[in-house]
């Protein structure tokens, strides 16, 4: 299996987080730099917007218990919150998605 | 439903000195050995005293490590390691292993089987369980 060139664990695991809006989003100082990156290359909204991973399915994160990859106890509560929230307003339409990157990339950074 | 991965941890462990310690390989030993938990993928990750980050494949390492079967090497991308290095200073290495949880596969088949939903997955640091059963005694 290749190691180099592809999207990490972690950050698929965060990018799917953020997509679904569920909380697990951020925990660890690698998930948050990982998922950090993934915003940036978000935040420009222009066309052609990197499509969500589905070229690689996280084992990870499509799977039940026990336990998110990092141990830490990061203070990521009030960006968990922010995102959920502004992945429901994305959903109802009530943001586009260029306003969506452009939120989420503000409230991660 | 088939269930191809168990959940997994990828835990990085980081080291004073540029070895590993004998004990956490036996201890990681018995913990493969008891059957609980599978090893997918291990390397390690060394910061050089000039601040290098250089990976360790299984084969280079510590030679106590050559003998461990990693069936899924390569699952552990290059960013979840580089990132992870950025929290090691200079003469530092972590080992850095991905660990699946083979008694949850099943559960995980029936959760999906019955079309339950993860709701939230949190993993309590050990630490964390010690700091409030104490401050809930007091």
């Amino acid at each position: 299996m290749r190691r180099v060139g592809r999207p990490g664990l972690i950050g698929t695991a965060a990018r799917t987080a953020v997509i679904a809006g569920t909380a697990q989003a951020v925990s660890g100082n690698v998930a948050r730099r990982q998922q950090q990156r993934y915003a940036a290359q978000q935040a420009p909204p222009q066309e052609a917007a990197p499509p969500p991973p589905a070229a690689a399915p996280p084992p990870a994160a499509a799977a039940p218990p026990p336990a998110a990859a990092a141990p830490a106890a990061g203070g990521g509560n009030d960006v968990v919150a922010t995102l959920e929230r502004l992945a429901a307003l994305h959903a109802s339409g009530a943001l586009t998605d260029a306003e969506f990157a452009a939120a989420k990339a503000a409230a991660l950074g | 439903m088939d269930v191809r991965h168990a959940p997994s941890d990828l835990l990085v462990i980081g080291f004073a000195g540029e070895t590993v310690p004998q004990s956490v390989r036996d201890h990681l030993d018995a913990a493969l050995q008891s059957g609980v938990v599978r090893l997918l993928d291990l390397l390690a990750v060394t910061r050089d005293a000039d601040g290098a980050v250089r990976l360790v494949e299984r084969e280079e390492l510590d030679p106590r490590f050559g003998d461990l079967d990693v069936p899924e090497q390569g699952l552990v991308g290059e960013d979840d390691v580089m990132d992870a290095a950025e929290d090691l200073d200079p003469g530092q290495t972590a080992l850095v292993v991905l660990l699946e949880h083979v008694w949850a596969r099943e559960l995980t088949a029936a959760v999906r089987t019955e079309g339950g939903e993860l709701l939230a997955a949190h993993r309590i640091p050990a630490a964390v369980l010690d700091e409030v059963e104490d401050a809930a005694a007091d």
